[in-house]
């Protein structure tokens, strides 16, 4: 039997009629973009682990007679597999997808846009009620299509796992732990960047940052030098331990931070600290602000 | 009997030869059916009245036991006659008043007359392929005048592999499950086989997964064997999920041991040290059984450290699921036990290689599980011997819905549908006729009562557009309405979906819309296309087989019982009279005499009437829920 | 309060203090109290390293579990196939008017939770139910007062 990709080995396959390597571990999604065989996704993004939710990016993959849909953010190529990314088996599974979803989210116009390039305007279900549970409130019904990618960058890039999932089939919603104040968000607004169809939203007013749909309030910090309310403390706290910045540099926002000590990175980080970056030990690195850090 | 350990194959034959001499000796021996379903139908009351009346008989030595269930449970309570000497005799619908009787015969050694139902002649040990006659010298006249099960319809066709010792032995006593050639394979495999030589009698078996998969479970074994990563595990799927499907908690509360056995074998095989058991949280008395089953295991020695001295160490905990059918699934059920939410994730990575904890696991059923002891201590070839060439052995059925014999039927592969529903099951009520039977579950579809003639075997029954499925087979008769059974199954894989796919979260739900307004009378043109579209696009889009499978029980009614759908579409009704927007109750006032009965059944107070007078539905008020057709003693109730 | 607080340590103590232990820990919990009350989540995250959002989702998502407080007695109508087709929503419809809720509610004097459950494995004797641990097979509307009235106060062993 030949063995995947993920099984730490290169392979050789079709992708469209192309000869292409696969490297070891490396997904159909990605080899498709190296080559730029354009795959549309909802619910994946470079920065997380993939999840297989939207099904958005499945391709059709060959192999003797026999032939399966997969996700191309998942799987793995098998060596002399033939994968096809736009064939009409797999256009009519990407359209099935962004009808249903056009008819669950009928203000998401990203989704719509989308699902008209599929040949869908008018999606043949009823958007006033789908099926979902009239008891549970939620705030994000008319937007959010439940790709995770917030609850992923929370989990696994930020680290807090302020954003949860709830519930079960149709009742499967998004919210912060207990749908109250989430005490471990820092108001980084990491999930409101990622989310493709606009569906989280925050908003800074009066010295806080207010995460409306995750019931979760954050207080803002005014740079010391400008007086502008520009991240919030919890933020601040955590981007100092993660980059060992000092207590100077934690304290001004970025505008003044480069007027300050102008881009000397041995005078932003703390004195104490021990060296672990990869330029202090000999590699390249562009320092950009912590902020930028985690805008998409 | 207390056990102790039990520590090389010498010491196990020493103790089955002696727990057997104790199960054939001469004392009179009463088992009662205290499974689950003889539970609800009253067994505990018998039980009780049957030590009452034996504590009175104080001169005779009389052991009551109890046992789990044999199958028929359309005959519960059962309880079950050792008469010493002569034969086991079978009592069904057995009442606390018939306990003085059954004692009092008991003791005299002769037959009790009333609930006989039939006789067994000899103990089987299957796991041998001997039987030992209970007859010592004459068999008496009215032993001889109780039926054999040879030749009562329900079990003529029957062959117990799986079930072999459901209500049959105690499954509290390791003493009896031991007498019966218990762990003798586990000894086999451990001390005389190497574990590649178990796969392949495993391999060469043709033994399928019993869970719905049917995947070849020798393959699977291998494939996890080969697989680099330590610890492995192997892994009991006793979720059972399907509606109408009760095998796997059958052989639970009934032979508790046979799934420790086979798991211990496979561990062995696999290379594993640790094995779980997940246990649908539903079946608190399997649990129990288990638990209690383990217990016994790990105290003669045959779960833990250097197992019958073969240097083998395997221990074994149980895990309960917590209600969500999609924990059936076998990433899914992976998850749960590493503590998250029971969402699946893609097969294309197989857990036998990255499974729990992305360590090489081997998860099987408890039928595939109980099966083992069987292929290994019996061989390859025989048990090769029964079924059909692509399906080999028996499979249990639940056989249930409206068929007049319900229960457990185990059967071999290629077997009819006809011989089961109407051999076994003896058909449908009289006045009904015959339409369906649906296999599979919620993954499965409706077969054609014309159909009847088709082998029951894994590829035969997909080629209909069902299939095999953990063994549900639910038989429906011309009162059921077909669209109503595709509404049924949509409703509860709507709440059963993880939500964690488009196509299946969305698409149950959408389905189900569909299906209800169709049950509603407001089905539109174009709803069976639409039908169509959706179970094209969850098919092939969804993430697991809860999505993937859900579209089959409306493919396999709208593709066999067409006829339906358009009426209840084109016409708006109902022609089982079944979907209540579509029916109308009435009372004919011809026949009716005016008992006031109904009238006071009427959860809606929809009828009205004095005494002596035909009464009146207000069919605006009434909600068809039909308790006054059951409560009406003259048939006066019509539905329309 | 005191004797949950009481309850949970007992509870925690029977497992491993880590995230494999979470489902085992809750179905005790809910067992012992009915219910899973918010502090008690919040002690076991901590205690089993799960995080809380991951201890919220798996509370919401499994139908065993309640985040409010049921009846006294949970009563489970099975919705299986043969349950379904041999008419058990005739019983889940007298169980809603007798006692005067809704699928998923609790009676007003907080005795009895109405749930549906997906399959109780006893098809043989469908229509079932069960209440806490009982099963009743071939159910039929008349006997529903009785099976009830058997958990009321007066008749209830102390």
């Amino acid at each position: 039997m030949n063995a995947p990709a993920h099984e730490g080995k290169a392979v050789e396959f079709m992708l469209d009629g192309l000869q292409v390597e696969g490297r070891a571990g490396e997904t159909v999604l990605s080899v498709a973009r190296r080559h730029g065989i354009p795959i549309p996704t909802l619910c994946h993004h470079e920065a997380v682990s993939p999840s297989g939710a939207c099904r958005l990016c499945v391709v059709e993959v060959f192999w003797g007679k026999r032939s399966k849909i997969v996700t191309s953010c998942i799987y793995t190529p098998y060596e002399n597999d033939r994968v096809e990314t736009n064939n009409d088996r797999v256009r009519s599974v990407r359209r099935f997808v962004l009808e249903l979803l056009a008819a669950r989210c009928p203000s998401a116009h990203q989704i719509r846009e989308l699902a008209l390039e599929y040949g869908v305007d008018a999606p043949r279900y009823e958007t006033d009620d789908n099926g979902k549970s009239e008891t549970i409130r939620d705030p994000l019904r008319e937007r959010c299509i439940l790709c995770g990618l917030c609850v992923r960058v929370c989990d696994e890039v930020v680290g807090q796992h302020a954003i949860a999932f709830a519930g079960r089939g149709m009742e499967r919603r998004v919210t912060s732990p207990f749908a109250e104040q989430a005490e471990e968000c820092i108001g980084c607004a990491a999930c409101v960047f990622i989310c493709p169809t606009g569906a989280l939203h925050f908003e800074d007013v009066d010295g806080r940052r207010v995460m409306k749909e995750l019931h979760t309030t954050v207080l803002l910090v005014a740079c010391r030098d400008c007086g502008l309310p520009y991240a919030t403390e919890k933020q601040i706290e955590k981007v100092k331990s993660r980059l060992k910045l000092s207590d100077e540099a934690a304290a001004l926002c970025p505008s003044c931070r480069v007027r300050a000590f102008g881009g000397r990175v041995e005078q932003i980080l703390a004195k104490d600290r021990k060296a672990t970056f990869p330029w202090e030990q000999g590699a390249s690195f562009t320092l950009t602000s912590p902020e930028a850090a985690f805008r998409r | 009997m207390k056990t102790g350990t039990i520590e090389t194959p010498r010491q196990l034959a020493a103790v089955r030869s002696s727990a057997r001499k104790a199960l054939l000796n001469g004392h009179p021996r009463i088992f009662v059916g205290t499974a689950t379903c003889g539970l609800a139908t009253g067994a505990q009351k018998v039980l009780d009245a049957l030590h009452e009346e034996a504590g009175k008989a104080s001169s005779m030595r009389i052991s009551i036991s109890e046992t789990g269930c044999n199958g028929a449970c359309f005959l519960e309570p059962l309880v079950d006659v050792v008469l010493p000497g002569q034969a086991r005799i079978t009592y069904g619908h057995v009442q606390p008043e018939d306990a003085s009787g059954l004692i009092e015969a008991a003791c005299a050694g002769t037959v009790y007359k009333k609930r006989i139902i039939g006789r067994i002649d000899k103990e089987e040990f299957l796991v041998e392929g001997t039987s030992k006659s209970y007859r010592r010298g004459k068999l008496t006249g009215d032993v001889k005048e109780v039926p054999r099960y040879a030749a009562l319809p329900f079990f003529r066709d029957q062959v117990h592999l799986a079930m072999r010792n459901c209500g049959i032995i105690d499954p509290t006593s390791l003493d009896e499950y031991i007498a019966k050639g218990g762990y003798a394979a586990a000894a086999k495999a451990l001390t005389e086989m190497t574990p590649d030589q178990v796969v392949d009698e495993i391999t060469r078996s043709g033994l399928r997964g019993r869970g719905g998969g049917g995947f070849p479970t020798g393959r699977k074994w291998a494939t996890c064997r080969k697989a680099p990563g330590e610890p492995k595990y192997v892994i009991c799927n006793a979720d059972e999920g399907d509606p109408g499907a009760y095998m796997d908690r059958s052989v639970i509360e009934g032979d508790p041991h046979s799934v420790i056995e086979g798991m211990i074998i496979g561990s062995y095989a696999v290379g594993a040290h640790t094995g779980y058991i997940y246990v649908r949280q539903e079946y608190p008395l399997a649990v129990k059984r288990l638990r209690f089953a383990l217990k016994q295991a790990e105290e003669a020695g045959f779960l833990g450290e250097n197992i019958l001295g073969s240097g083998h160490s395997f221990t074994v905990r149980i895990n309960r699921g917590a209600g969500a059918f999609v924990c059936g699934e076998s990433t899914a059920l992976m998850a749960s036990l590493e503590g998250r939410v029971g969402e699946p994730r893609a097969k294309y990575i197989h857990t036998v290689e990255h499974g729990l904890w992305n360590k090489p696991s081997c998860l099987n059923n408890v039928e595939t599980w109980n099966n083992v002891p069987v292929v290994i201590a019996r061989g390859a070839d025989w048990y090769a011997s029964i079924g059909t060439q692509g399906s080999k052995g028996t499979k249990v059925f639940s056989l249930v819905g409206k068929a007049n014999r319900v229960g457990l039927v185990e059967v071999p592969m290629g077997i009819t549908l006809r011989q089961v529903v109407e051999d076994i099951g003896g058909g449908v009520p009289e006045g009904e006729s015959l339409k369906a039977v649906q296999t599979g579950g919620p993954s499965g579809g409706c077969i054609p009562a014309e159909l009847f003639d088709t082998p029951v075997d894994y590829e035969s029954l997909t080629a209909l557009g069902s299939m095999m499925g953990s063994g549900g087979m639910i038989v429906m008769d011309s009162r059921t309405c077909m669209v109503d059974v595709a509404r049924y199954f949509l409703s509860f894989l709507k709440e059963e979906s993880c939500g964690k796919c488009v196509p299946c979260r969305e698409g149950t739900s959408r389905m189900l819309q569909i299906l209800t307004r169709i049950c509603e009378g407001k089905g539109r043109p174009g709803d069976v296309e639409l039908l169509h579209d959706l179970a094209q696009g969850m098919t092939d889009g969804s993430l697991c087989a809860l999505g993937g499978s859900a579209a089959n029980p409306v493919l396999s009614t709208l593709k066999y019982f067409a006829e339906e759908y358009r009426a209840h579409i084109e016409e708006r009704k109902c022609p089982a009279k079944v979907c209540r927007a579509l029916i109308t109750y009435s009372i004919n006032p011809e026949v009716c005499t005016g008992c006031m009965l109904c009238l006071r059944a009427c959860p809606v107070k929809a009828i009205t009437g004095e005494r002596k007078k035909p009464h009146i539905i207000d069919k605006l008020a009434c909600t068809k829920c039909g308790l006054c057709a059951d409560t009406c003693r003259s048939n006066a109730i019509e539905v329309a | 309060m005191p004797d949950n607080g009481h309850c949970l340590d007992d509870i925690l103590g029977r497992y491993s203090p880590e995230p494999s232990s979470l489902i085992s820990v809750l179905e005790d919990l809910q067992e012992e109290l009915h219910y899973l009350p918010r502090e008690a989540l919040e002690r076991i995250s901590t205690t089993l390293g799960v995080p809380r959002n991951q201890t919220y989702h798996v509370a919401t998502f499994f139908k065993a579990f309640s985040l409010t407080p049921q009846g006294r007695h949970t009563v489970c109508v099975c919705r299986g196939t043969a349950c379904h087709v041999k008419g058990v929503d005739k019983i889940m419809d007298m169980l809603q008017s007798q006692l005067n809720v809704t699928e998923g509610g609790t009676s007003e004097d907080g005795e009895f939770t109405v749930q549906s459950v997906r399959c109780l494995g006893c098809c043989a004797l469908a229509p079932a139910l069960m209440i806490d641990r009982d099963v009743y097979g071939q159910v039929t509307s008349k006997q529903l007062r009785d099976i009830l009235d058997q958990y009321s106060d007066e008749n209830r062993n102390d």
